[in-house]
């Protein structure tokens, strides 16, 4: 019977480690729109899971441990580090808000074609924008 | 896994600049990526400077020039020319493509040439891809029935029918789109991977096959179809202009449908 045919039979005496070919970071893979919207869900979601969620549950806990580390805790909060993290936070729900309706349309088998994904993903930065601003000017 | 960086023994390094061609007026530079797998030197990026006037008008054509006039030792897959082979898909300028449909007009006066991304490289521009002919092989890529034939004549389709395979048909297994996924690129031995779903959609979606619920079960994994997190890379990088994204959307409502029964 034929021997199988292996492609190590081929090789010198000692087969080489092949090098994996270049990808993504450094100049080897151009970024493009559909691949920043996929990271920007993925950073948002991030951040609110690690970040924010963790945050708002020590801001009740400080509710439950009485008036002073309640106290504190509003103050770190309307500093400018708080304010920040808000004004991110804000940001972050809405683009991740836009960004996950956007694939739950996907999931329904439409907007696919090229112009379409470029348009809802543009159409998703514009709502976020939109919503962003409409928090802050509710909040200040 | 997530790996961002090169491991060591593949981070390029700058190479030799071969002169251009005697005489030439108009020209364009290519960064060709080359690597001898009998030398224990990293791989290399070397520029050559082809001439416009004496070359065919698409990047196969400049390479074709490079291989011939400059320098025959590099190594690249080419076979039809026109784009119905797929051996010459590789990454240019940063993006996925086939040499032989890239007109040289398009790119810029200097341009990387690459192969494709997150493979392991046999030699300059050819990656190893028998893993991805393995994954081609497990979706079982033919019509599967039961073996008996039918009452009369051939197995009959409409024209409606017929006419779900458009889009899905005329993949010819570049491994553009597949290499441009970066879910692939962390997940490639046991994600799929977007070519490989657009083959196995082809045969959900044919109306002769009649295997349609094992091809389901095989792909209801967490891994072979659901690390697809619909990024579209391979939408965008399909030179053909086909749509493995919602060959896989498809596939996954086809799923969800089956589950709802």
């Amino acid at each position: 019977m034929a021997r199988p045919f292996d492609p190590g039979m081929l090789m010198s005496s000692k087969p080489k480690q092949r090098p994996l070919s270049p990808y993504m970071l450094g100049p080897y893979y151009r970024f493009e729109f559909q691949t920043l919207m996929s990271i920007g869900f993925r950073m948002s979601g991030v951040f609110l899971a690690m970040i924010l969620a963790p945050l708002a549950c020590l801001w009740m806990l400080t509710l439950g441990l009485g008036p002073e580390p309640f106290a504190a805790m509003q103050a770190f909060m309307s500093g400018w580090i708080g304010t920040a993290i808000a004004w991110l936070a804000a940001l972050a729900v809405s683009f991740h808000l836009c960004a996950g309706i956007r694939h739950l349309v996907w999931d329904t088998g439409r907007f696919f074609s090229k112009p379409q994904i470029q348009s809802t993903g543009w159409l998703a930065i514009v709502a976020t924008l939109a919503i962003w601003a409409l928090t802050l000017w509710c909040a200040s | 896994m997530l790996q961002l960086r090169l491991p060591k023994n593949a981070r390029p390094v700058t190479g030799k600049t071969h002169p251009p061609i005697a005489g030439a007026s108009r020209t364009k530079t290519l960064k060709i990526y080359r690597f001898d797998p009998d030398s224990d030197e990293n791989p290399r990026i070397d520029s050559y400077t082809v001439d416009l006037d004496t070359c065919g008008p698409m990047l196969l054509d400049a390479i074709n020039q490079v291989k011939n006039e400059i320098d025959p030792s590099l190594t690249y897959r080419r076979s039809c020319r026109e784009g119905i082979c797929g051996s010459c898909a590789m990454n240019v300028g940063g993006k996925n493509a086939l040499a032989c449909t890239t007109a040289l007009e398009d790119l810029d006066d200097e341009v990387t040439v690459y192969p494709l991304p997150h493979m392991p490289v046999v030699k300059d521009l050819v990656p190893d891809l028998s893993g991805f002919y393995e994954q081609y092989a497990a979706i079982k890529p033919w019509l599967r029935n039961d073996g008996k034939p039918v009452e009369e004549g051939e197995r009959l389709q409409s024209h409606e029918e017929r006419e779900k395979l458009d889009g899905l048909y005329e993949c010819i297994l570049c491994a553009c789109c597949q290499t441009s996924c970066p879910s692939y690129w962390w997940n490639g031995d046991r994600y799929l991977g977007p070519a490989i779903l657009l083959q196995a959609y082809r045969w959900l979606a044919d109306s002769r096959d009649g295997d349609r619920e094992a091809r389901l079960d095989y792909l209801d994994d967490a891994y072979r179809l659901y690390r697809c997190h619909t990024i579209l890379s391979c939408t965008s990088a399909c030179p053909k202009g086909l749509n493995p994204g919602l060959a896989i959307a498809e596939t996954k409502k086809m799923l969800l449908a089956r589950k709802g029964k």
